[in-house]
């Protein structure tokens, strides 16, 4: 009885964890594209503003800018009630918008390099063989950055799942909240520790393989 | 009265200009190619050889003035944008462009560089595609590459693969950028048969090249340009006898 609890409990973890990084993930991606488009705009009042805000999440904590974030907005709108106000305070919501930032910043330099690395000549090319600028994109640059950023995108996911854990600061029960619960109540410390590190390291090969599969695709 | 019909010529450029923001890299390019003939086009670097090549294709978009392929004429100075854009879409569908660096696509292998487009733009079916490519392949004596990456091909097997590429879309007119630069000194000759069996099936072809010989052994005509200007053209033995002080510096004469 008290065995299948705590494996629930492990379980329940494991999965908020999970959320919390595919969820990062996906919007960082998002908003990474877009900031390196932005970034490598010629027009200086699109790209200083977006090299401003990336060089303060690298330059910064993460540990700062999680507790900048859940503590800022939750003073913001201690007042204030209603849905959109409820969803700033709540600690999953600005643990991912912490975390798809900081991964949206780190993607999007990986991005930035990536399109970079893509000769001219190759988008030439296809366009002198009749494809439309949609087809160039498509069939031939777009495949050209996802294969030359993967290597780092798969980096970049391990890291951002392991940064996961700095949500429990703000009360999250991911894996890492899970833990610092158990230890509290147990302080069976080195034990605990040593599960909760062999889980991220299980979770981080599925993760990397799983991307690697997909960009194999 | 004059000798040709206009039909006579199948490449026609008239009065090409083109200048990169204020920056001016050629004017007044006026000459003319019949079916099957091979211009060289000759200069230094710098002198704006690879710039005409792209303004020929319509990759850049050149200023003013003309360019005619069979009966298909883009003149930049007398339509409306909207009409240019059609008539480049359809223009660039006769012309095969072969790049210095050949632009290979290195993530598709050497039969997908080659039916990629044919499949996207002409919408041919893959296998009739495929078909064609293999006989290529074979022409060229590239039969065991259908499979493999382009990164893995030697420099003169990647150009054989960029000119199969542009003939799988038929072209009309080919234009080659420094065909010779990426080469060994001993592949040169069998450029300049394969360009001239080109020819030979009544493409008509332009060579930017800065190596003199190559273009003796291969063009019909010459056109060496230099300050922005064509300095001379005509037949190849111009070469032979250059009228001018610039073209006789060039030639080391
Ligand atoms: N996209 C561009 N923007 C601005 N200037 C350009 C651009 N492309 C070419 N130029 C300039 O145009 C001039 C002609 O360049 P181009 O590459 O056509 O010369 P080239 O004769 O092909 O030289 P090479 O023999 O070295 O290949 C050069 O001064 C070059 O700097
Ligand atoms: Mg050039």
């Amino acid at each position: 009885m008290i065995a299948e609890f705590e494996i629930l409990k492990w379980l329940k973890g494991i999965i908020v964890t999970l959320e919390l990084t595919i969820v990062s993930l996906l919007i960082g991606a998002l908003i990474g594209g877009g900031m390196s488009l932005l970034s490598m705009s010629p027009k200086k009042i699109l790209n200083k503003p977006i090299d401003l805000i990336i060089f303060i999440i690298k330059g910064t904590p993460m540990l700062v800018q999680i507790f900048i974030i859940y503590y800022g907005i939750g003073y913001l709108g201690s007042s204030k009630e209603g849905f959109f106000w409820n969803a700033l305070k709540s600690p999953f919501f600005c643990a991912t918008s912490f975390l798809a930032i900081n991964s949206a910043a780190y993607m999007s330099s990986l991005i930035e390099s990536a399109i970079k690395s893509i000769p001219k000549g190759q988008y030439l090319s296809a366009r002198a063989l009749g494809m439309t600028k949609f087809q160039a994109y498509k069939n031939i640059i777009i495949p050209q950055i996802i294969k030359a950023m993967l290597p780092a995108y798969s980096n970049e996911a391990v890291i951002l799942l392991k940064s996961t854990s700095l949500a429990s600061g703000i009360t999250l029960m991911d894996i890492m909240g899970v833990a610092n619960r158990t230890i509290a109540q147990t302080y069976n410390v080195g034990q605990t520790l040593i599960i909760v590190a062999l889980i991220y390291i299980i979770l981080n090969i599925i993760l990397s393989k799983t991307i690697e599969k997909i960009g194999a695709s | 009265m004059s000798t040709y019909k206009d039909n006579d010529y199948k490449l026609e450029v008239h009065d090409l200009k083109k200048s990169f923001s204020e920056h001016l890299i050629f004017e007044d390019f006026t000459f003319r190619l019949k079916k099957g003939e091979i211009l060289a086009v000759l200069g230094d670097s710098g002198s704006g050889k690879s710039t005409l090549i792209q303004c020929i294709s319509f990759l850049e978009r050149p200023d003013t003035g003309k360019v005619r392929i069979g009966d298909l004429s883009i003149d930049l100075t007398n339509s409306n944008e909207e009409e240019i854009g059609i008539l480049i879409d359809q223009i660039r569908l006769k012309i095969g462009v072969v790049f210095q660096d050949f632009n290979l696509w290195p993530h598709m292998s050497v039969m997908n560089n080659l039916i990629e487009a044919p499949i996207q733009v002409n919408k041919e079916k893959k296998k009739n595609a495929k078909k064609r490519a293999l006989e290529f392949l074979k022409e060229f004596g590239l039969e065991d590459k259908e499979n493999v990456k382009p990164n893995s091909l030697s420099g003169g097997q990647k150009q054989r693969v960029a000119i199969i590429r542009a003939l799988m879309m038929n072209p009309e007119v080919m234009l080659f950028d420094e065909p010779t630069s990426a080469l060994d000194p001993n592949m040169v000759g069998r450029v300049v048969n394969i360009i001239k069996k080109l020819s030979d099936k009544d493409i008509t072809i332009i060579v930017a090249t800065h190596e003199i010989p190559f273009a003796r052994q291969v063009a019909d005509k010459v056109m060496y340009i230099a300050d922005k200007k064509i300095v001379e053209k005509g037949y190849v033995e111009i070469l032979d006898n250059p009228k001018t002080d610039k073209l006789k510096k060039f030639l080391n004469i």
